[in-house]
């Protein structure tokens, strides 16, 4: 792969992000719902201290203003300051991203072993019962609004059966012997969690990798390989499924957005403290400056993401070397 | 045709073996060495701020009851007794007051109390005008500290609500380091009182933890740790509570009050609650309004609260939970006045129509809605908040009964940024929201203030009588006097019906009694918390302090082998029809 | 020639329906959407049902019984008539913010596949923008900034819903751009938009097509979502507001499955419709499947 085809991916980056952050700053800007009454949430509040607090939260200058301050605070650092939690809106972020990151990180990774897994079978023996089987169950499960699941499975799994917690991350009040008995705890609060964001996500993971295993029996290679006289399995185990990974790559970064929204869906059905549910309450509480850092900080990731992920899918496809 | 044998095992066995590293962690024991006994709560908001100036949920303020002190606080009955303050004497001229402070109270950092830390405190409320106890220091001119232990306090006029004031203390010795231009973005992340509890940790969208104060004045509460848990929905909230994560949970969802009396161990209470959900009408007489002109009659206002079934909307939408409104201000024994059976107006369809007919509303071109002479309708839109599933459904109700008497109603679900900017800029003709009112009645009689349009007044009602009355009720001393004018402040209100009452809401509270005893209602068929008093925080007692905590790991650790075997012998079948698969091919 | 080239479409559409009735997962896809559109335009004359007619407090999640085979809801009315009412909202929901997604995503893919250079990376800088932000916070935030009635539903979930397509088109159009028949009507001095409309377009259609199904699946789990999340209109119930009042009334805990889990199913047949279409038209428009 040559550089210029780096740079160009990088440059159309960077534009991408500069226009998240315009669009993002004038978005929330145009909400409705006048940020003053938010931040003050005091009725009787003097003009003066009206005047004291716009001027804090630099809501006294012209737009443009702002939006110079905005994107030099930006430069340093510094995302601004929450207007609910009137503390800095990257502390506020930063302490809700480790959930996030273990929910989204352990979902995904299960269902992308689980997806493959059940897409190489399904590819395989296209067309057979265990095919027909597999798919169903993964256009069902890919079907399913991701919070009607959450529900069902806590009026079953915990009120029902009894099983497993239904909030939070760790039982609130516990002293922990050991940090294993602490990672036992969050394990058991995730099952949930974790098993509704994967059974959404291993249905598309499936189909894709189906679809790109039977694209790749339909090349040259495999057929020069089985012409060559190696043994089927050698030949899918070899060449077919290291091919068929490849788009795998690309979507599970894309996926990364939709992975977002899961979450949001997930932490309001199981109270996870995560980032999805910070952005939901930073909306109903029209926090500005948190929502735009929310969003800012996904958007980059998910841009970053895609980024890592071309880069990947041209080194490791020989194809698109030439 | 077939995948080599190895290869796939290997994948599956893989599989499993992330599955059930992950998981399986989750089924060992938690084994624990003498647990504190932790009183936990479910609770559906998280306080927005631990700084008494910058917080303005109630959520917080329980908080402050717990950490902090304030001069006086109120016994059960909600009479105000000493807190801080052990006695006060109030001068002849009603305007001086002066409390001797407890002997011997410490901060919880070790730091001694006195009447600096008073002074403070309500010298940085009415300066900064900020939080929501400043509404009770207003009217005070100045605080003296003559000694440690004694503070004097002067005030322009009588006070009246001077011994209903729940601001806590704060501690000087933390705070002066802190500019009156600061507070409004001083977080308090650790805050330092007197209280019966110390702070131990806030994690944002988790939970609060409290522990006992070994050296509260009062001795030390029964309670080892206090921990509310925050639930981001209700219905999981009394899921916990019913498996044994939860020993309380706060305002539970209407519709689960009836199946939860069904479980043992679990008591719910619907308790009378300060406060009420009102349906606005947009009042403002002022050109700018931009509201419909139909609404100034109050007749017509009159016709709606005739039209509305307020027993029904209560039973369909509430579950019952609460009682029909009328004046405004909540049940509570002394301030509320009940209308007379003459001035009552009870659901009754048939009134709203004569009312409307005699006002001269008549349906002319026969499509079911009334106009006025010059062919203007009867038709309104109301706002409800999207947020509350419970308005909406009473708002769609509303539209249906009022439909009877002849009046449109189109529903519009906003939120509550976009509501409260319609209020403020008078571009609204109903809507429907709620109060909470304080024990002193003249925090929810000032909301109909001609001054407070725009601001607390969100009806826009004016009426200079009844702005007399208020000032004048607020510097009535003698409680039976002001309760007459506080009486026929709700007299007019009722009659102009700027806000149709619908009901005063209930508090609904979940315990496990098989964990906790000592519970008390406050006052008598109050909450058990959310009352203004920390008495049950105080009170309770752990049945058995041991057993109680840990009912909850055990019963993970009985099921744990159970699911690992389920999950085992599911691979092993799949893994075998597999190869059993194959040998067939 | 015009006449050659109908005919040639018309045998292409002959042998589609002809593979497409042979494929299972197509004809089951068909069957169900084909049930609930015939709900969606008759359910209402089979079934009356008046949104506005409340039960009293017994009827409020009462279970289900004579008269009322699917019980009551939280404001103790027909669940099976919510359900039937709701199929017609949903549906339109979906179809209506499909068809403004597919003209945005089509009319920009086209434009930037066919004019190339500068307009090109403009246009896929600002899709690549839509690609990027999380579809549900900027759903959720165009919703509460234009307010939750069901046109702005519609409007919200067809705005943020294109960019996929956009990027599929772009490419056809590209690979269209280079062929002979353009160059041809090019040479002859046919304009930009003549070519747009009478060549490239009609080559993309297909394309497009399998497009619309796909994401008209994605626009009812959005609409599902949005009022789930407390977005939606309720004064036009879809199967998403039900499951809104269901959860908000606490239905999962008190234990009524009738009101629980009714409108979710709706919901998982129609998208699972619509994705077997999505299915089956891929297994029979792609050439490469047919080869194996």
């Amino acid at each position: 792969m040559n550089k210029n085809h780096i740079l160009k991916k990088i440059i159309q980056s960077v534009i991408t992000i500069i226009l998240v952050l315009i669009l993002n700053y004038f978005l929330f800007r145009i909400m409705p719902g006048n940020p003053l009454q938010m931040i003050m949430r005091n009725p009787k509040a003097t003009p003066e201290a009206i005047a004291k607090t716009k001027a804090l939260f630099g809501l006294d200058k012209p737009w443009y203003v702002q939006f110079g301050i905005y994107i030099k605070h930006l430069l340093q650092g510094d995302l601004g300051t929450s207007f609910l939690y009137k503390k800095p809106v990257g502390a506020v972020i930063a302490s809700r991203v480790i959930p996030t990151v273990l929910l989204v990180g352990v979902g995904e990774i299960i269902a992308v072993i689980i997806g493959t897994l059940i897409g190489i079978v399904a590819a395989w023996k296209r067309g057979q019962k265990i095919d027909v089987t597999l798919l169903s169950f993964s256009l069902i499960t890919y079907s399913m609004p991701t919070f009607w699941l959450g529900i069902v499975f806590v009026a079953f799994f915990s009120v029902h059966l009894k099983l497993f917690p239904t909030t939070g991350m760790v039982t609130p009040g516990l002293t922990y012997t050991s940090t294993l008995a602490k990672i036992s705890d969050i394990a058991r609060h995730m099952f949930l969690p974790v098993l509704t964001l994967s059974l959404v996500m291993i249905g598309e993971y499936a189909l894709i990798m189906r679809n790109s295993l039977l694209d790749v029996f339909t090349e040259d290679y495999i057929t020069t390989a089985y012409a060559k006289g190696f043994p089927e399995k050698y030949v899918v185990r070899k060449h077919a499924v290291p091919n068929a990974l490849l788009p795998m790559v690309t979507i599970v970064a894309i996926n990364l957005g939709l992975v977002i929204a899961g979450a949001i869906q997930v932490e309001t059905i199981f109270s996870w403290p995560g980032l999805g549910r910070l952005m939901y309450d930073a909306l109903k509480n029209r926090d500005y400056p948190l929502l735009q850092g929310i969003f800012l900080i996904v958007t980059i990731c998910v841009i970053i993401a895609n980024l890592c992920a071309d880069m990947l899918y041209s080194y490791l496809d020989p194809r698109v070397k030439n | 045709m077939s995948f080599s044998k190895k290869s796939k095992t290997v994948c599956l066995l893989t599989a499993v073996f992330v599955f059930l590293t992950i998981f399986s962690t989750g089924f060992i024991q938690t084994a624990k060495t003498e647990a504190p006994v932790a009183l936990r709560i479910g609770w559906s908001v998280e306080p927005d701020s631990l700084s008494p100036f910058i917080s303005y949920t109630q959520t917080g303020a329980e908080i402050f009851y717990l950490i902090y002190d304030s001069l006086v606080k109120f016994d059960e009955n909600l009479n105000p007794v000493g807190d801080l303050a052990e006695t006060w004497d109030l001068s002849e001229d009603q305007l001086t007051w002066t409390f001797k402070l407890r002997e011997g109270v410490k901060w919880h950092d070790g730091e001694p109390f006195t009447s600096e830390d008073v002074k403070l405190t309500y010298e940085y409320m009415l300066e900064s005008g900020l939080g929501m106890y400043c509404d009770f220091v207003t009217g005070i001119e100045s605080i003296e500290c003559p000694d440690e232990l004694t503070v004097v306090i002067k005030t322009e006029k009588p006070k009246a609500n001077m011994l209903m004031n729940p601001a806590p203390i704060i501690p000087m010795h933390i705070w002066k380091d802190v500019s009156v231009d600061e507070l409004e973005t001083w977080p308090n992340d650790n805050p330092i009182g007197t209280g019966p509890f110390k702070f131990v940790e806030f994690k944002q969208g988790e939970y609060i933890k409290l522990a006992a104060n070994d050296d509260y004045f009062l001795g030390r509460p029964k309670i080892d740790e206090v921990i509310f848990i925050l639930y981001a929905n209700k219905d999981t909230m009394v899921q916990s509570l019913k498996v044994g994560e939860l020993d309380v949970a706060l305002n539970i969802n209407p519709n689960q009050v009836e199946p939860l009396k069904e479980e043992d161990n679990i008591s719910v209470i619907s308790a009378d609650a300060l406060g009420f959900t009102e349906l606005a009408f947009n009042c403002w007489t002022d050109p700018a309004s931009k509201g419909n002109k139909l609404l100034l009659d109050k007749r017509v206002r009159q016709s709606f609260e005739w039209a509305i079934d307020k027993q029904q909307l209560l039973e369909v939408a509430y579950a019952g939970q609460g009682s029909p409104g009328t004046t405004l201000v909540p049940p509570d024994g002394f301030w509320h006045y009940e209308p007379t059976a003459d001035e009552l107006r009870d659901y009754n369809v048939d009134k709203a129509k004569e009312l409307l007919e005699s006002a001269g509303y008549t349906d002319k071109d026969g499509d079911g809605i009334r106009e006025d002479s010059e062919g203007n309708k009867l038709s309104f839109v109301l706002l409800l908040r999207a947020d509350n599933a419970e308005e909406v459904k009473l708002g769609q109700m509303i539209a249906g009964m009022v439909k009877e008497a002849g009046i449109e109603l189109k529903t519009e679900t906003v939120d509550d940024g976009i509501l409260m900017d319609k209020i403020a800029d008078g571009d609204f003709d109903m809507f429907i929201w709620g109060w909470g009112a304080d024990i002193d009645p003249s925090t929810i009689l000032g909301i109909m203030a001609s001054d407070q349009i725009g601001n607390l007044n969100d009806c826009c009602y004016s009426n200079p009588e009844y702005d007399q009355l208020l000032e004048e009720q607020a510097t009535i001393m003698d409680e039976n006097e002001r309760q007459k004018v506080v009486w026929e402040m709700q007299k007019i209100i009722y009659e102009d019906a700027p806000y149709v009452i619908l009901f005063y809401d209930n508090s609904l509270q979940a315990v496990r009694t098989d964990k906790w005893t000592g519970w008390k209602q406050i006052p008598e068929n109050g909450p058990y918390f959310f009352n203004l008093t920390n008495y049950n925080y105080l009170n309770l007692e752990p049945v058995e302090p041991v057993a109680a905590q840990q009912t909850a790991a055990e019963k993970g650790g009985a099921i744990s082998p159970i699911i690992i075997i389920i999950i085992i012998i599911v691979v092993i079948a799949i893994i075998v029809s597999q190869i059993k698969k194959k040998k067939k091919g | 020639m015009e006449n050659a080239k109908k005919a040639a479409r018309k045998r292409k559409i002959r042998k589609f329906i002809e593979s497409f009735k042979t494929n299972k997962m197509g004809m089951i896809g068909a069957i169900i959407l084909g049930i609930f559109i015939f709900l969606a335009i008759f359910g209402p004359i089979i079934y009356p049902y008046d949104p506005m007619q409340f039960g009293t407090a017994k009827d409020v999640m009462a279970p289900p019984g004579p008269g009322r085979i699917l019980g009551s809801d939280d404001m103790g009315r027909d669940v099976l008539g919510g359900l039937i009412s709701g199929t017609r909202i949903s549906l339109a929901v979906g179809i209506l913010a499909t068809i403004i997604s597919m003209v945005v995503g089509t009319i920009i893919g086209v434009a930037s596949g066919y004019y190339g250079g500068r307009t090109d990376a403009i246009l896929m800088r600002f899709t690549d923008m839509f690609l990027v932000i999380p579809w549900l916070p900027l759903m959720l935030v165009l919703a509460a900034i234009l307010g939750s009635s069901i046109w702005n539903i519609i409007l919200v979930i067809g705005l943020t819903s294109w960019a996929g397509t956009a990027r599929v088109v772009r490419a056809q159009a590209l690979s269209i751009k280079e062929r002979q028949f353009v160059e041809r009507a090019k040479s002859i001095g046919a304009d930009d938009r003549h070519i747009m409309v009478k060549h490239i377009l009609p080559n993309v259609f297909p394309l497009v097509f399998a497009n619309t199904i796909l994401v008209s699946a994605v626009a009812i789990l959005s609409e599902t979502t949005l009022s789930f999340l407390g977005m939606g209109d309720p004064t036009h119930p879809s199967w998403g507001m039900m499951l809104h009042f269901a959860f908000e009334s606490g239905a999962a805990s008190v234990g009524a499955f009738w009101f629980l889990l009714p409108p979710g199913l709706c919901v998982v047949a129609v998208v699972l419709a619509f994705t077997f279409l999505g299915y089956a038209f891929d297994e029979i428009l792609n050439p490469k499947l047919e080869r194996r």
